[in-house]
């Protein structure tokens, strides 16, 4: 059976100051599908430029990539712009760490929704409006009908990407890549918007590749997680064993590092997931 | 009022005048309301709260960066607003404070040395070039940064080592609190998890109070004995940490905990 | 050096070689440029005097080896006066604020709203012309922009935390404008300088080619350009030459400041 996305020897290397730098050095990875795959490391471990390699989102000269990325079977990295464009936003969608860049301050974000709808399902006009509205109900945002015709700069930062991610989930990709989606927003918003997260990966069957640095937004989330440092990915496995007992020793340290900073009261059981029924309904 | 008390707010508001829109409509915004806290001698007291709660704000006041627009901070019993020249640099030399973003808080121009200088030149500390020298190299083996980082410019510095610099630059003048806002905040985990550590240590030797503001609940539990909630200007809840974390006494404060711990499936409070 | 282009290297080894000539003048000056020979006068460019001579049969080429002194110096020392005044006034008006501001801005305001050149003239034909006067006055009169540049960066440095550090350690108000605030504001001060020069040595011309700059004997371009003026048709080389002159040499300064913006832009 062959994974959704299987990622095999990629590498990623700019030339800074004359020396050819690895930003992504050698990584072998793969998601099935419904999967969540969590890819954690620190600053400068290249776990974002992995995100952007995938479908070729980074700009290619000065980076030159090698290796390969297969989706549903086809080659990506070799593959037209043509075909590239049509599945970024539309079977691989992506969310990002900040909502406030990504969306457009000019247009209101029920059109920036329809555009996202009409680019990559066949859905148009009013159905698509619908749509619209239907999504930005199912991502928790209330009244959408008024919603719709919001300018971004009226929504708080959790309303800003739960929008992102109705326009990431909009176009039903088989893959969505969050990278630090809740990283910039208040804790008790982060709260709402993992929740959210998760809730929709169950509901869609939704195969996630979830970027963070944060282990215990992992932990919570995903069902398998890789660490990176450096560029390469030096520890990968189900969640449960590489947290209790990581192989390898960078995975040590910053698991180290993690529980001199936790709450002293006992966290409440680690991750469900695994097609589980989420435990009590929200309102 | 106690003299073992080197922090102590009472009442403290401040409001500032919002630029009203293109009609005029000037509107006051209460960054901070009616809040009073302690901070005695060698405690490490947390003060957590979300994005525009009012905790920087709150800092700069209890530093005197700030004037009130109601109430008072007295430092060891001596108000801010009142205290003039010397006593002012007194003051100065006891509360002393480390910012979040090291790649900002140092002048980009000056070295190591000049900036862990500065503030002994400015209060008349080791006036011998030699022994400012001495100081130096004392301060950087306290944040436990070789002696010979002196020369560099923030520029040639990491980010976790520039705010040791930032942390040193605090220590020179021998305070007896430590306010730091969020100082790990713009750090990776681990370089945080060990400024964190450096914080513990220097609290504790030096018998030194420290008012560590975050918005990370984690970060806060583990440094602190005691911890303060904000929310929107108001002190909401103050308690130790371990009645805090297990009886929070105010829904807010038990979201906040909820959140910290990523409890996807805890109900919210209405 | 690294970072900058090569028409703004250009620019800086142009000013380089001009101030080595004009420091070198009393060794590579062919004649005295002083000394008049109305024999050898409005002879063409020749083996003994390489740019030809004047109507007093002053050599040309010596003439404009001195007067290069005469010029930079005058470009350096008025702009020098410019930026000081202008970094005052500025850094002034943008640290403190307030009324302060107000008043200070508005002496800039009325400043700028007269026509320099205008200014120029009325002072010197009140006090009378003179090289340290045109020094002073050109200085005076082109203090605003710099003043205007410093106030906008000391507004915006004002707020950044290492002002703010500096405060907490008790740094008292003056050491914390001229230690940290003033230092980083700088770099755009550098820029407006290094073209100010080639803006004061065109007015030095300028002035002088209206009579009422540098006074003869002493050479300046714009002077040399002036007496060439009424042999334009016999002897082009009092025309030419000083021009290219000043033309070489505001091109240089605009071209090394223009090069300095973009090194340290961003």
């Amino acid at each position: 059976m062959t994974s959704l996305l299987s990622v095999e020897h990629l590498s990623v290397s700019y030339e800074q100051q004359g020396e050819p730098v690895r930003a992504v050095d050698d990584v072998t990875f793969a998601i099935e599908a419904g999967e969540v795959l969590a890819l954690v490391g620190e600053s400068g471990s290249g776990k974002s430029s992995v995100a952007l390699a995938l479908t070729r989102l980074l700009p290619m000269p000065p980076a030159v990539m090698f290796g390969e990325v297969r989706f549903q079977g086809e080659e990506l990295l070799q593959a037209p712009e043509a075909l590239l464009r049509a599945i970024r936003g539309g079977k691989i969608s992506y969310v990002f760490q900040d909502p406030e860049t990504s969306l457009n301050p000019v247009l209101p974000v029920g059109e920036q929704l329809i555009e996202a709808i009409e680019l990559h399902t066949e859905i148009s006009g009013a159905s698509a409006r619908q749509l619209a509205a239907e999504w930005l109900t199912k991502v928790g945002i209330a009244s959408a009908g008024e919603r719709l015709r919001a300018y971004p700069h009226q929504l708080s930062g959790g309303m800003q990407q739960r929008v992102m991610l109705a326009m990431a989930l909009a176009a039903e990709p088989s893959l969505l890549i969050a990278d630090e989606p809740t990283t910039a927003l208040d804790v008790t918003v982060q709260l709402q918007i993992l929740r959210l997260l998760r809730d929709l990966q169950r509901s869609l069957r939704l195969a996630v590749l979830l970027i963070s640095h944060d282990l215990t937004v992992v932990e919570r989330i995903a069902h398998r997680v890789g660490v990176m440092s450096k560029g390469r990915l030096v520890e990968i496995g189900p969640v449960a064993q590489v947290l209790q007992q990581p192989a390898h020793p960078y995975t040590q340290q910053l698991l180290k590092y993690r529980s001199m900073m936790t709450l002293r009261r006992a966290p409440p059981g680690l991750a469900q997931g695994h097609g589980e029924q989420p435990k009590g309904v929200e309102p | 009022m106690s003299p073992d008390l080197v922090l102590e707010a009472t009442g403290v508001t401040k409001t500032y005048a919002a630029p009203g829109g293109p009609f005029g409509r000037r509107q006051r915004i209460t960054a901070v309301e009616q809040v009073s806290c302690s901070l005695p001698a060698g405690e490490t007291l947390g003060l957590v709260g979300e994005s525009g709660c009012g905790k920087t704000t709150l800092a700069k006041l209890l530093a005197g960066l700030l004037p009130p627009t109601a109430g008072e901070v007295r430092v060891r019993g001596a108000a801010w607003n009142r205290v003039r020249g010397a006593e002012r640099l007194a003051a100065r030399r006891a509360v002393q404070f480390v910012f979040q973003n090291p790649l900002n808080s140092l002048n980009p121009r000056l070295t190591v040395d000049d900036t862990l200088s500065e503030p002994l030149r400015i209060h008349g500390i080791a006036s011998e070039r030699a022994d400012r020298r001495r100081r130096v190299e004392e301060l950087l083996d306290a944040v436990q940064l070789p002696a010979a980082y002196a020369g560099r410019l923030p520029r040639e510095l990491s980010g976790g080592e520039r705010q040791r610099v930032g942390i040193a630059r605090a220590l020179a003048t021998g305070p007896q609190a430590l306010i730091c806002d969020e100082p790990i905040a713009s750090l990776d985990v681990s370089v945080g998890a060990q400024i964190l550590e450096l914080l513990r240590a220097l609290s504790q030797s030096r018998r030194m109070a420290l008012l560590f503001i975050s918005h990370d609940l984690r970060a806060v539990a583990s440094l602190c004995r005691r911890i303060a909630v904000m929310r929107q200007g108001r002190l909401i809840e103050q308690a130790p940490t371990e009645q805090l974390l297990s009886h929070p006494a105010n829904p807010y404060t038990e979201l906040l905990i909820r959140s910290a711990e990523l409890d996807l499936d805890a109900v919210e409070p209405s | 050096m690294r970072g900058f282009s090569r028409a703004s290297q250009a620019g800086a080894m142009i000013l380089l070689v001009l101030a080595v000539i004009a420091i070198a003048a009393p060794w590579i000056a062919p004649h005295d440029p002083l000394r008049t020979h109305l024999p050898d006068a409005l002879l063409g460019p020749s083996a003994a005097y390489p740019l030809g001579t004047d109507q007093l049969g002053r050599d040309v080429l010596s003439r404009l080896i001195y007067g290069a002194r005469i010029s930079l110096s005058i470009g350096f020392i008025a702009v020098g006066i410019a930026i000081a005044v202008g970094v005052a006034v500025g850094g002034l008006a943008g640290f403190a604020g307030g009324w302060a501001d107000a008043v200070l801005m508005r002496l800039v305001d009325t400043m700028l709203s007269i026509p320099t050149i205008f200014l120029l003239l009325a002072i010197i034909a009140f006090i009378g012309p003179g090289i340290y006067v045109i020094m002073a006055v050109i200085g005076l009169t082109s203090w605003m922009g710099v003043a205007r540049l410093v106030r906008a960066e000391v507004l915006s440095l004002k707020e950044r935390e290492y002002v703010l550090a500096a405060r907490a350690i008790g740094a008292s108000s003056w050491r914390v404008l001229t230690r940290h605030v003033l230092p980083n504001a700088m770099a755009p001060v550098i820029v407006s300088a290094t073209l100010g020069v080639g803006g004061a040595i065109l007015t030095e011309s300028v002035l002088s080619y209206l009579g009422l700059g540098v006074q003869p004997p002493m050479p300046s371009w714009g002077n040399i350009l002036n007496e060439g003026r009424v042999a334009l048709g016999v002897a082009w080389w009092l025309t030419v030459s000083p021009g290219v002159c000043i033309l070489i040499t505001v091109l240089a300064f605009n071209l090394l400041g223009e090069g300095i913006r973009e090194r340290f832009r961003g």
